[in-house]
Parts: structure tokens; sequence; C-alpha cells
């Protein structure tokens, strides 16, 4: 008997006699938590904003039109005269005057001495200000926004949803893709709940959240 | 939560982890951050499908762990030992822990829930002593997010205890000693009375602090009280006859 098989078996033989249907027992699980959100688009928009705020990430608002402005203003207040840019990066949205490097070949050692790096993101929720990424070519690889430590990312209006059912139920027709979440600036409260900064990803966060659509 | 950029992904999944849906992380990315940090999420989640080429990691394992865990499945009656899902909001509510720390428990799991669960894992054999780290107060059960009646669970593992063989045998026979005791009240008020005299030489200004033998441990940090000159039945059947003090 291979090992799979045994645990399969006392796992029944743990159980005991069940009802038959395990499909229906599982949809009666009840589900009385909060699923869909409530808010209007603005209101959820505000939400994400203000717990952006509260992670100490800086937000800038604009609309489609303005995002390479803003762009060019979020890298100017932080001194930054390169970037690595996401393979897809809608190139009409890209500054003017920065030295924007390729964030596909760039190698580990090079992300990590570079400045920064520019994305989009997939969606977004309101309610834990959580950016998602699937990886795509308008966000990188994973090792894009891991290793640098400063992230500037693209958020669009209406990829906000409220809460996190809602974004897990988004999340689950991402295929097989890696995703990552990021709520706030990397950090950890795991060792004497006490926040330290920069652990998993960037330090610093700066989100573009722009009008409109992708 | 701190895989980063593995290229050979290892994972060690205990089988009570696995989730039926996708959909159901919503219900666990909620539970988990709030009860163990007090955070809304995370600060960052990987989820992987899989391997992708180009990006994630090149080789992914997955080792479903049982190691036990179909041993505590079998018991109805400390199975949902296993719903944990390693907060830690239990230990942070325990005031034994608080005083004690983590390392006192000899395992990874530590706290109320590692004084349920290590004994079940390891068939009980190295913990005896775990279920009865407890004052069994509630503070672990009123904090679980996912309501596991620990208290309940260390009573039922106190019992398995003592069905297999009981503490130490000092233990045993002060604890077999005290049944004889309060057995019978005419048996008890005599031993009450014969505690009187036994503890006269070692009682001063109305208190005890110094015994000899094995229950020096005790008086080594605290005083006892004398047994009292009069009982309450005494005292009882004294008023019935009519010259209560
Ligand atoms: S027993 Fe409950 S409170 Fe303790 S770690 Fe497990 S889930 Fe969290």
């Amino acid at each position: 008997m291979s090992a799979r098989e045994e645990i399969l078996e006392q796992i029944s033989r743990g159980l005991g006699e069940r009802g038959p249907n395990r499909a229906s027992e599982y949809a009666s699980i009840p589900r009385e938590y909060k699923v869909r959100g409530t808010s209007d688009p603005a209101a959820r928009v505000e939400l994400f904003l203000d717990r952006l705020h509260d992670y100490g990430a800086t937000v800038y608002r604009c609309t489609n039109a303005e995002i390479a402005a803003t762009i060019t203003r979020a890298l100017s207040l932080r001194n930054k005269q390169a970037i690595l840019v996401a393979p897809a990066f809608p190139r009409r949205n890209l500054p003017a005057g920065f030295t924007l490097l390729d964030g596909a070949s760039a190698s580990y050692s090079e992300l990590d001495q570079s400045a920064g790096v520019l994305t989009t993101c997939a969606i977004a929720i309101a309610v834990t200000g959580t950016i998602v990424l699937r990886h795509s070519a308008e966000e990188g690889r994973r090792a894009l926004t891991l290793i640098p430590d400063y992230h500037l990312c693209v958020v669009y209006e209406n990829q906000v949803v409220e809460t996190v059912p809602e974004g897990i139920r988004a999340m689950s027709h991402f295929g097989t893709a890696p995703l990552t979440t990021i709520s706030g600036p990397s950090a950890t409260a795991d060792i004497e709940m006490t926040r330290v900064k920069g652990v998993h990803g960037p330090r610093t966060l700066d989100v573009i959240l722009a009008a409109g659509s992708l | 939560m701190c895989v980063s950029l593995p290229e050979l992904l290892i994972t060690l999944v205990g089988i009570e982890k696995v989730i039926p849906r996708f959909e159901d992380l919503e219900v666990f990315l909620q539970l988990l951050p709030r009860s163990a940090t007090g955070e809304r999420m995370n600060p960052y989640n990987s989820l992987w499908t899989g391997i992708v080429p180009g990006d994630g990691p090149r080789e992914f394992h997955v080792i479903l762990l049982d190691n036990g865990r179909t041993h505590v499945l079998a018991d109805e009656e400390s199975r949902e030992t296993l719903d944990c899902i390693r907060c830690g909001a239990c230990l942070n509510a325990c005031p034994v822990y608080l005083q004690t720390g983590g390392h006192a428990y000899g395992s990874v799991y530590n706290g109320p829930i590692g004084a349920i669960l290590t004994p079940q894992l390891q068939s009980m054999e190295y913990s005896r002593s775990l279920p009865f780290a407890s004052s069994l107060c509630g503070a672990c059960y009123e904090a679980c997010p996912v309501q596991i009646d620990i208290p309940e669970i260390l009573i039922h593992l106190r019992a398995q205890v003592n069905d297999t063989g009981g503490g130490p045998l000092q233990e045993r026979i002060a604890m077999k000693a005290a049944a004889f005791g309060f057995e019978d009240v005419n048996r008890l008020e005599d031993l009450q009375k014969l505690a009187r005299w036994l503890e006269l030489p070692f009682e001063k200004d109305g208190s005890i602090s110094s015994l000899p033998g094995m229950l020096a441990g005790w008086t080594a940090f605290r005083d006892l009280k004398p047994i009292p000159k009069q009982s309450f039945r005494e005292w009882w059947r004294d008023r019935e006859k009519g010259d209560a003090s």
C-alpha cells in the first residue's frame, strides 16, 4: 500500500460513516460574511486610498491622460533619474527625460542596484489596501517587484474591488501564474508584533491611482 | 508568506491544511492576519499554482504530511484541534504562556494550542504534563477565530493521561491518599485532628514557613496557613448544642 492510499484510508476510517454527498455538504457551509461590496465606486476608491495612506504609501491621483506627467512628478520627488520598467508597461504612459531600463533582461544584481521599478497591477482590494500582481508582462516577473527597494505602481480606479472575497474570486480566474499580493510597503510584524520594514519586498511604495481603465 | 524567489520550492504541508477550493482562501486570508498580528492583511502573500516557465520556482514539490493527524481525526472529542490555522491568538491570550514563554512547551507548537496538539501528535509519550499546564480559564477559547474548545480538549487529554497510568509515582500516591481521606467524613475529621498535631512543631506566628522533605519545595516560595482550630462541621455541631462561639 502506498503512503497516499494509507493516509486516504485512515482519513475515511477516522471520519467514520459520513453523509453520502460531500458536494452538498460543502454547498451548505454557512457563509454569512460580507462577500459583495456595498459602497459606490467613489467611496470604494476613497477606502482604498485611506488604507494606502495608513500603510505609509504615497498616493497620487490623476486622469488617464495625466499618467506620464504624474510618473514624472513621483520620480522627481524621489530624486530618481533611472527606473526599471515592466516589459509591456503601456508606452503612451511612459515619462520623458528619464532613463528607462528594460525590466525583462535585468539580472538579480542589477535589480538589486536599481533605483526602483514601474509597473501596473492586476486588481486591487480596497478594504485591505491590497495590490494584486499576476506577473503578466505589464507587471513583470516576481523578481522585478520583489528585489528593487522602490516600487511605483499604476492602479486604475476600475481595477479596485471592495472586499477580500471579491478579490479572491477575481484571482481564481487568473490561471496558473504565480500571484503576489502587496498590502503596503513590505513589512512583517511576526516577531514580537513589532513592524519591521523591507523584509519581503520594497521599503517604499508609491501608487498612482488613475481614473478610468487600462 | 516569506517565500520570495526560490528556484527549488519544497513545501511540507500537514494534511489538515488542505482547503476545498481556491475561493475558500477568502475565509482564511481574512481570519489569519486579523487574529495573528491584528493587521488587515499580511503585507505579502505569494500564491503558486504549479510551475510557470519564466517566473516563480523551476521545481516545486509538495509533501503532504500525516504524522499523527489521522490519529487526531479519529478521536471525535479532540478532532477540532485540526481546525487550527496557527494564528497564535490563543498564545497571546494565555496567562500561563505569558509567564512561561514558548520553550517550556518542549515543541514547536507552544501555548494553549501546543498543549493540546503536541500530546496528540506525539501520542502523549513525551508530553504527559502538557494537558495540565493550564488554569482552564478559557481565554484561549475566547480568542480563537475558529473556536476550538481548548479547555474541553485539555480535560479530555487529562483523562487520557490518567487512564494510561497517570502522573509520577509520588503524585499518584498523593492522589490515592487524598481520595482515601476525602472518601469518608469521619476519616476526614480524624485526619484533620491528626494534621493539627503534626503541624504544631512547624507553626510559628499563625503560619507555616518551612516544611521538611518534599514539602520544602512548596514552603520555599510561600507560606501555608495552619489547619483552623475548628472546622465548619465542628462549629455546626457545637452550635446545635447551643454553645457555638
Ligand atoms: S488554536 Fe485557535 S487561536 Fe490558537 S493558534 Fe490555532 S486557530 Fe489560532
